[in-house]
């Protein structure tokens, strides 16, 4: 009996530890304690994933020492650490007056068979250990009802403070249980709990029934417990009484005490302190082993390959042209690799601080069942944690550094413009709406945690019953947005929220933002130039007019990062050469192609151009200008200088703005393009004959713009736009400021042409696009100009 | 023995109708609304007007802030409830000036147990998911705490539905319990920080309010500065102390960004005081060199006559440390 109560014991405190690192898992991991480490002694979970991912998981080193105890102990985890087993064992007295004769089937080879199945499809690609590895089900099952009860708990305490009248009760009911936030039950729970349920109800049956017959981690170690030292010995004194036999939980005594089956055993020593003969020992004796038929075996190997591609139906991919269809948590795999990986033990469902991940039911396919997933409308991820990949016992979620995370997007927000406040209240707003009655909305905006915001407004002015107002749409800056969901959490529309986040590729990206780069080593001492100061950086917007006050505003009108300055001394004369970095290297391009305006090419290997001792380069986000000083130095040693400081820029060529190349080669004037967003640089080109204040072509930060001269005096102009209205309402209000300047339009296939004074012009809108060039020398030429050019738009 | 095992009809109606009894009974308490009965701005003896205190230690200028309108004693007497509302919104360290600064909020803790205050609460109700993430970062609840305070979440049950008379935007809403209403608070002080806002340009004291309800938060956001006044109509705020002494310009309310962060002697470093909201908000708003009328919410807030927007009519005490 003494025994039997130690097992007890042991199993309790087991259980203990393991709830504890359930529910504690959070918190224990923030101090970084393995909390996980029940799942991580899996050695089925070791062999599954190592096998499908085919790739050695580290993370997996716990489950060799299970190997090796179970090498000395035999399956002496089953009964005594096993949580699952233990949670089995309490259900099997609770139900040991009602367990009936009928008996189900007693096959103890299905779990090899399950093992085989198991092992066979994670060679083949798809791992599925994890619906029955007893390690995940039990912490997954113990998440779930742990969660049921604290809803209940937590209700009927809100209900009786309610009664009573005072004091937050259900508050402190939810605190005591450990809940951070409302415990909430969710779909795919059902089936999780439909499973215990029935791993539970065999014991009305047999006891220990899921584990004799069909837990395939009890296969697994009975596999390895073959040459353990503590088999059971029955000695001579035996009187064959059978009572052992009777009352074996594993059923795994036979021929009337005497015979054991192999690998069946537990260790759980009831029969040594029943035996009324103290004829039992443990060590040293023999087993019989199991007998397996061949023909399962074959007919196992051939159903797993047969399993596989009903395993592989994933409705939702398809739907999805395979696209991801579900968020998952940051850092996770690439989708193929994450599930191959994954234990759906839901470790990082119990650790996420919003409740934000979930089980997912078939969202991800079949073989997706119980893996995790992201549902944003009940909780999103948290910016700055990184709990979820610290906790995963399988790597499937890797562990993020908290910068790597911040840079790691696990989808994209979409805004519907038909359920958006402003936007479609915009569409309807009536003429005779109250002053006060606003439609702005910025829930979504205000709420998105990314320091420069991934949601922003465009300011629309609209005149409603004879007062101007101002309508406020947001928009999405794709780039930055790291798909963390608070936004459609927060949307206030019912039902479906006007935002939704799409999943995207794991390990998708947001590019660097406005950090500005190390550039300092650029900027070293050469043969024949010496650094006579700096390099002086200006980090920021605001400290740019601190170098060029009064001159920043063209260079402000681009995703400006930094400039760095230095001043350097030839024998022949001295310069000083300015390197600007900025957001995108089309916009690199653009002040580049801004400022050599009237400089000619040069010969240098990148992107070029000088005017006398003057020189421009662009390569990357960067942009070098060096402008000479007095004593103006010869224009080869400055190439020289520009040569050195190119190879040591930290970024390799890139090619121009995509806009470019729609421009027409023929007649073109080489180095003619200047690539830009606002109306500012518009006007400083001198595109329109005269200075126009409006901003009739509706250019702002989101739009791009590329302009580029012909022979002779002709002007080309291209405007790529977020969306397709605006092109089409500037190229009307272009036209209605042609009217009003007395000129004649007339209309061909979609194009717009006119006659004014320094020749013929043309315009049209397409798609995102609009088109315009302006002094042909002829109608004809304009119009098969643009003809052209909107051909190579629309390809 | 067998009989005992039957139910008899007569036991059967007794049964059926105790059991309806009692579930209905309980269902009708937990469905039952009391009246709700508001609490009254606290009688004191606090000078009217503005106290502005300028330095570099929060805790010790928001003292000397209180202390120019006559200190903490002249509001707070022994054996009050008092709430402390400080901004605990959003999961982002002190320095990020997203939420309020942990030393004030001690500072005004201790001010009120000093001057004899039974119960000290800090809560807020922050818009993200887990409220235990923002209160732990923000570093309110630790530091609160160790002040003397009593720091709880929120308790989503406790919210009751007032009544508000003439509103622009809203009839009714939804407000916290623990901060309106009579039995439960005495005094009420309100501790915005002064931050930027992309729907309601800045959030100061009267949009600070947005703390303690509920129901649909989202929607307030349309109209937002009539709704703003509106909520503050029921909400009787004894003491505001703005926060400025870091300043979020841009990309509020979040922030997240050191850049946007105004740490400069001119531009912050100042806590300042009143019992008038709107009297604040007009001095806080000068910070971003915001006219007190261009600002929605301050316009019609004078209008309902929540307070004035003139800051400087009715005393303004300068505190330099």
């Amino acid at each position: 009996m003494k025994k039997n109560r130690l097992r007890w014991l042991a199993q309790l405190l087991c259980f203990a530890i393991f709830f504890l690192f359930l529910i504690g898992g959070g918190t224990l991991k923030s101090r970084d304690l393995p909390s996980e480490i029940f799942l991580r002694l899996s050695p089925l979970g070791a062999i599954a994933t190592i096998s499908a991912s085919k790739k050695l998981i580290s993370l997996y080193l716990p489950a060799l020492g299970l190997v090796v105890l179970t090498l000395i102990l035999g399956r002496a985890f089953c009964g005594w650490v096993c949580p699952l087993g233990t949670m089995i064992d309490l259900f099997d007295w609770l139900f040991r007056k009602l367990r009936s004769v009928t008996k189900l089937y007693d096959g103890r080879r299905i779990k090899y068979y399950l093992l085989l199945f198991i092992v066979l499809v994670a060679l083949l690609g798809v791992e599925i250990s994890g619906w029955f590895d007893p390690l995940s089900i039990a912490t997954r099952t113990g998440w779930v009802i742990y969660n049921y009860l604290g809803f209940i708990l937590v209700q009927s305490a809100a209900a009786v403070s309610h009664i009573v009248g005072t004091s937050g009760l259900s508050c402190s009911v939810k605190h005591l249980l450990g809940f951070q936030i409302e415990p909430y039950p969710v779909q795919s729970h059902t089936l999780i709990l439909l499973v215990f349920l029935a791993i539970v109800l065999f014991g009305l049956s047999l006891r220990r029934y899921w584990c004799r017959n069909l837990c395939p981690l009890g296969a697994l170690l009975a596999l390895f417990s073959s040459i353990n030292l503590f088999k059971r010995k029955v000695s001579e004194s035996c009187t064959d009484c059978g009572k052992c036999q009777r009352n074996c939980r594993m059923g795994c005594i036979v021929s009337d005490g005497k015979g054991t089956l192999a690998g069946e055993c537990i260790l759980c020593m009831d029969c040594q302190s029943l035996c009324p003969e103290s004829a039992i020992r443990f060590g040293g004796g023999s087993e019989e082993s199991l007998d397996f038929s061949r023909r399962r075996f074959v007919a196992t190997a051939v159903g797993s390959v047969v399993a596989i591609p009903m395993l592989r139906l994933n409705f939702a991919r398809t739907r999805s042209k395979g696209y991801p269809p579900v968020i998952r948590p940051p850092g996770a795999l690439e989708e193929e690799e994450f599930l191959q990986q994954c234990v759906r033990c839901a470790e990082c469902v119990v650790v996420c601080p919003t409740g934000a991940l979930h089980p997912a039911l078939f969202e991800s396919g079949v073989e997706g069942l119980w893996s995790p997933v992201l549902i944003p409308r009940i909780g999103y991820c948290v910016r700055d944690c990184t709990l979820c990949g610290r906790v995963c016992p399988s790597g499937a979620i890797r562990r993020l550094s908290l910068e790597g995370k911040h840079a790691t997007s696990i989808g994209k927000a979409r805004f519907d413009h038909n359920r958006c406040i402003p936007w479609s209240g915009y569409k309807n707003l009536r003429t005779d709406a109250p002053v006060w009655e606003d439609i702005n909305c910025a829930v979504c905006e205000e709420v998105c945690p990314i320091p420069t915001k991934a949601i922003r407004f465009k300011v629309v002015l609209e005149r409603v019953a004879g007062t101007e107002r101002e309508i406020r749409l947001p928009y999405l800056v794709e780039d930055l947005c790291t798909g963390c969901g608070f936004c459609e959490y927060a949307c206030p529309v019912k039902g479906t929220p006007a935002i939704v986040v799409e999943g995207v590729r794991g390990t998708a990206r947001v590019p660097k933002g406005a950090e500005p780069t190390a550039l300092g080593s650029v900027f070293a001492e050469f043969p024949d130039w010496k650094r006579t100061s700096g390099p002086t950086p200006y980090i920021g917007k605001k400290r740019l007019y601190e170098y060029i006050n009064g001159g920043a505003e063209p260079y402000l009108t681009y995703s400006f990062i930094q400039v760095i300055t230095c001043k350097y001394e030839s024998k022949s004369g001295r310069t000083v050469v300015d390197l600007w970095e900025m957001e995108s290297s089309d916009d690199a391009f653009g002040v580049f192609s801004y400022d050599r305006r009237h400089a000619e090419p040069a010969t240098l290997p990148d992107v070029s151009a000088k005017v006398g001792s003057s020189y421009y380069l662009w390569r990357g986000r960067f942009f070098i200008r060096m402008y000479p000083a007095k004593p103006i130095p010869e224009p080869e040693e400055v190439e020289r200088l520009a040569e050195a400081l190119l190879r040591r820029l930290p970024s390799a060529p890139k090619k121009p703005p995509r806009l470019l190349s729609f421009f027409p080669e023929e007649g073109k004037i080489p180095g003619s393009e200047v690539y830009f967003h606002t109306k500012f640089i518009f006007d400083r080109l001198g595109v329109l004959e005269r200075f126009v204040k409006e901003n009739v072509l509706l250019l702002g930060r989101d739009t791009e713009c590329a302009v580029a001269s012909y022979e002779p005096e002709a002007r080309a102009l291209c405007v790529r736009y977020p969306d397709t209205i605006r092109p089409r309402n500037a190229l009307s209000s272009l036209i209605e400021l042609w009217r009003k300047w007395g000129r004649k339009i007339s209309q061909r296939e979609g194009i717009s042409l006119s006659k004014e004074e320094q020749g013929f012009s043309s315009l049209t809108a397409r798609g995102n696009y609009l088109l315009a060039c302006f002094g042909f020398t002829s109608e004809q030429q304009a119009f098969s100009f643009i003809k052209k050019m909107s051909g190579s738009v629309s390809e | 023995m067998e009989k005992d095992d039957k139910l008899t009809r007569r036991e059967f109606i007794q049964w059926a109708l105790t059991a309806g009894a009692v579930l209905g009974g309980l269902g009708y308490l937990t469905k039952r609304k009391r009246k709700p009965r508001l609490k009254k701005f606290k009688p004191n003896s606090l000078r009217d007007g503005v106290a502005v205190a300028y330095g570099e230690d929060p805790a010790l200028m928001t003292e000397r802030a209180v202390a120019a309108l006559g200190g903490m004693s002249a509001l707070v007497s022994p054996d009050d409830v008092v709430v402390i509302k400080p901004n605990i919104a959003w999961d982002r360290a002190p320095e990020f000036c997203a939420t309020t600064n942990p030393e004030v909020v001690a500072s005004l803790v201790r001010m009120c147990r000093r001057a004899g205050a039974k119960l000290v609460k800090v809560f807020d109700f922050p818009p993200t998911r887990n409220p235990s993430l923002p209160y732990k970062t923000s570093g309110i609840a630790e530091s609160a705490e160790r002040a003397g305070a009593v720091v709880k979440f929120v308790d989503p049950n406790r919210f009751v539905t007032l009544q508000i008379p003439d509103g622009y935007a809203l009839s009714e809403w939804d407000f916290y319990a623990e901060a309106v209403l009579e039995d439960e608070v005495d005094v009420l002080i309100n501790v915005p920080v002064a931050k930027h806002h992309g729907t309601s340009r800045l959030t100061l004291a009267l949009k600070n309010i947005f703390g303690i309800v509920d129901r649909d938060r989202g929607d307030l956001h349309r109209s937002i500065h009539e709704k703003i006044v509106d909520l503050n109509r029921v909400v009787r705020v004894d003491l505001t102390v703005l926060d400025a002494y870091r300043v979020l310009r841009r990309n509020g309310p979040t922030g997240g960004r050191l850049e946007d962060v105004d740490n400069s002697p001119e531009g912050a470093r100042r806590i300042i005081v009143s019992k008038d909201p709107v009297a604040v908000d007009a001095c806080g708003a000068t910070l971003f060199g915001i006219g007190p009328k261009e600002i929605g919410f301050i316009r019609l807030a004078e209008e309902a006559g929540l307070g004035s927007s003139d800051f400087k009519a009715r005393g303004f005490y300068e505190v330099k440390l």
